[in-house]
Order: structure tokens, then C-alpha cells, then sequence
């Protein structure tokens, strides 16, 4: 009988079984703790790359806020923006001291055609005032026929009252038109001068607002150039942050690596497990043996490193 | 990585704009959560809508169920039914098997990503991956 018979330890069976039996607990401690660890590492990385996603969103809303408002002052988002308003300023004030300076061109004109007509009235007064005398003339001569030409006398008489009150009529007509005539030679030179200055101060106006206008249009010009400017540095920095974060993104994913390489961790504990089952004669005793979670189609390659990243379109 | 397909490179400097697409839902296959939230977080950001699975045989159902998806990223190694039996799956035949399949991986295998070709792959990209050149392949396939 040899020792092993009666010390209880089972003899090389019992010793290969208890082998069996660390390896198997050797694997479950040692996958169990670094599942653990993965599963933290896991939790932490998903963390990060939420944070790293969340920022870039924010980054993005933030620019698309940016856009959004320059858009307005440049006036590419269909309303205008203050450079289209600038300029439908400068047009309507443009416009409005066109007109004025045309309605003073006009009464101008008016006043000048008025004064034409009031020298014409004139002459027509002095004619008038010529007829007058003709007129007291006859009345004189028509009441001397009639104080001498007694009985008959008495038609001249007739005539002789009516041509003194068609006289005294005229004079009193032209009396009047004298009066309306002195008020407007006096007004319109005014009213003239009045047409003139308006003239002059909205060709001013007009003049003013081209300058106003080229160099308004010069600050717009600048303004939309500082926008695109703007946009475009905005566009190139938020592409240099989304390229970081990408970055990131892409180190965060050794995770994958580290999962990859605990599932070969666990294919080598079942190798040795299944080996030493073998070797030791405890194939009925390989239902100790836990298979792998999955086997892996690539065997046990190491991780590919070298093409990293590559994109490989068929 | 071995020719026989467009290589597509790294430039970040000069990102395309990724948003404003029209939203288009890819369904993404991975065991790995972390793989999945940063595939999502980078489509997201490009205006795609995702739907997940963690393997092969939850993509299929997910694919069953659910005819807006227009596009499958798909990772090899995954318990139950891997990328692989999923992709030959799916293009055997049936109403998805017209659908873009994308592998993303670690591994770089030239047997591996031959067998993904003869099977009706559209892509290989190896993990990590860079979101940009994701985003880029992703679009590229649903446009054409």
C-alpha cells in the first residue's frame, strides 16, 4: 500500500483534481476581479465620453447661436439685418429730400411765372389808368355839349353821368388792382428766395446723404466682412474642437482593447484548464471547465495596433 | 492593412460640416457598451439616428423588426452570433439583404476581412476608430 492510500490525500488523482480545482478557482477570482475593474474602467469611460459629448453639443448650440445672430446683422437670414436696414434709410431720406428740393423747384418756378403776370397786370392797370382820364375827358366834353346845346342838351347831360361814374368805376378798379398788384410784387420775391433756399438746403440734404451713403456703405461692406470673418474663424476653431474630441473619443475606445483582451485572458485560463484536465488523465472531470464567453474568430492574434483606424471601403 | 478597397485617411483640420444630414437610422452591433455609445455619440453628431445590439442574433431581430434602419456597423467578435455569421446571415437573403454592412474591429486579419468582402461587406474599419473617417464612410455608403 503506498502512503497516498491511507494519508487521505487521494494520491496523484486527488492531487491532479485539486489542481483542477485551484485553476478553476484561480480563474473565477482572477476574471471576476478583472471584470470588476472593467466594468469601473467601463462606467468611467462612458462617463467621459458623455462629458466629452455633451461639450461638444454645447459647443455646437453655441455656435449655431452665433450664426444665427450674425446671420441677423449681416442680413443672410432672409430679414433684412441691420446693413439691409442702413441702406433702406439712406433711400427713403434720399428720396424724401429729392422731392423737396423738386416741390421748391416747382414754386419756384410758380413764383417766377407769377411775377411775369403781375408785370403784364401792370401795363393792363396803366392802360386802365389811361382809359380813366380818356373817360373824365368825355364826361367833361359831353357836359359841356349839354350846357350848350340847351334843350337838347339833356342826352349829353345822360352821357355825360355815365361816363363820369365809368370813370370814377375804372379808377376804383384800378385803384384795387394797383393795391394787389404792389402786395405781390412784395410777397413773391419772398416767397421766391423761400423756394430757393429750400431748394438749396435739400440739394445739401441730398448731397450730405451721398457722402453719408459711400461711407455707410463702405462701414456695411467692413461689417459684413468682420461676419464672414468671424463665421469662418468660428467654423475653423469648432473644427479644431471637434477634431480634439474626436481625438478623444478615439483613446477613450483602449476600453475595447482592454474587453478584447480579457476574453483572451479567459481563453487561456480554458486552454490551461483543458490542457492540464488532459495531460493529468481528468478528461470525465472537464465538466470542472467553464467554456469561454464567446470564442474569438481571430484566435489568439494580438490586437491589431498597426491599422488602427484605418477605413477600408470594398 | 492590405489593399483591395478605397483607403480613406485621417485629415481633422479639414472636417466636413457633419451636420445638417437627413436623418437615417444604422443599427449598431457590438458587445462592447463603450463601442456602441461612442459610435453612437459620432453618427449622432452627424444627424443619424441609431438604433443598438449587443450581438449577432439580437442585430437580426432588431433588423426584423424595425425596416427604417438603412445601414449596419457590425463588430466581429461578439458572444452568441458574431459579426461574421451575422453579416452571412443577413445577406443570404431576405428583405434586408440589401443593406450596407460595415464591420468595425479589432481585429485586421487579411482571412477575416476576405471572408467579410465575399459575403456582402461594404467596409472594414479597424478599432479604434476615428469618428471623422466613420462618419465619412457612413455617409459615402448611403449616399451611393
Amino acid at each position: 500500500m503506498t502512503s497516498w492510500e491511507h494519508d487521505g490525500s487521494g494520491g496523484p488523482q486527488g492531487l491532479a483534481t485539486r489542481q483542477a480545482a485551484t485553476l478553476k478557482s484561480l480563474r473565477a477570482t482572477t476574471m471576476g476581479r478583472v471584470r470588476e475593474a472593467t466594468a469601473v474602467m467601463s462606467r468611467e469611460v462612458m462617463a467621459a465620453a458623455s462629458s466629452v459629448a455633451r461639450a461638444v453639443d454645447g459647443i455646437y448650440q453655441h455656435m449655431g447661436d452665433v450664426r444665427s445672430m450674425l446671420a441677423s446683422v449681416e442680413g443672410t437670414d432672409g430679414n433684412g439685418g441691420v446693413a439691409a436696414a442702413l441702406e433702406r434709410h439712406g433711400t427713403v431720406l434720399s428720396h424724401f429730400s429729392r422731392s423737396i428740393a423738386n416741390e421748391a423747384s416747382r414754386q419756384e418756378a410758380v413764383a417766377s411765372r407769377a411775377k411775369e403776370q403781375i408785370a403784364l397786370i401792370a401795363r393792363a392797370a396803366s392802360d386802365t389808368a389811361n382809359l380813366t382820364s380818356a373817360a373824365r375827358l368825355l364826361a367833361l366834353n359831353a357836359r359841356v355839349e349839354a350846357s350848350r346845346t340847351h334843350p337838347s342838351g339833356a342826352a349829353f347831360g345822360v352821357i355825360a353821368r355815365e361816363m363820369q361814374q365809368l370813370a370814377e368805376q375804372i379808377s376804383r378798379t384800378n385803384s384795387i388792382i394797383d393795391d394787389v398788384s404792389r402786395r405781390l410784387r412784395e410777397d413773391l420775391p419772398v416767397v421766391a428766395e423761400s423756394a430757393q433756399t429750400l431748394k438749396k438746403s435739400a440739394e445739401g440734404l441730398r448731397e450730405d446723404l451721398g457722402a453719408s451713403a459711400t461711407e455707410a456703405e463702405a462701414q456695411i461692406h467692413q461689417l459684413r466682412a468682420l461676419v464672414r470673418d468671424a463665421v469662418a474663424r468660428g467654423d475653423e476653431d469648432i473644427g479644431k474642437i471637434l477634431a480634439a474630441s474626436q481625438d478623444a473619443m478615439s483613446h477613450l475606445q483602449f476600453q475595447d482593447v482592454v474587453e478584447q483582451s480579457l476574453l483572451r485572458l479567459d481563453r487561456h485560463f480554458y486552454v490551461a484548464q483543458v490542457e492540464h484536465a488532459e495531460e493529468t488523465g481528468l478528461g470525465d472531470e472537464i465538466g470542472l471547465v467553464d467554456p469561454p464567453v464567446h470564442d474569438e474568430i481571430g484566435g489568439d492574434k494580438a490586437v491589431d495596433q498597426e491599422n488602427a483606424g484605418d477605413v477600408l471601403l470594398f | 492593412m492590405s489593399p483591395g478597397g478605397e483607403l480613406i485617411t485621417h485629415n481633422p483640420l479639414n472636417a466636413e460640416r457633419t451636420r445638417n444630414v437627413a436623418a437615417k437610422k444604422v443599427l449598431v452591433v457590438d458587445d462592447s457598451a463603450t463601442v456602441r455609445q461612442q459610435v453612437g455619440i459620432a453618427l449622432k453628431h452627424a444627424g443619424f439616428e441609431i438604433v443598438e445590439a449587443t450581438d449577432g442574433a439580437e442585430g437580426i431581430a432588431r433588423l426584423d423588426g424595425d425596416d427604417a434602419i438603412g445601414m449596419v456597423i457590425l463588430d466581429v467578435n461578439m458572444p452568441r452570433m458574431n459579426g461574421l455569421e451575422m453579416l452571412e446571415a443577413v445577406k443570404a437573403g431576405g428583405k434586408n439583404a440589401h443593406l450596407h454592412v460595415v464591420m468595425l474591429t479589432s481585429e485586421g486579419q487579411q482571412s477575416l476581412i476576405e471572408r467579410a468582402k465575399k459575403a456582402g461587406a461594404k467596409g472594414w474599419i479597424v478599432k479604434p476608430f476615428k469618428a471623422e473617417l466613420l462618419v465619412s464612410a457612413v455617409k459615402k455608403l448611403l449616399a451611393a
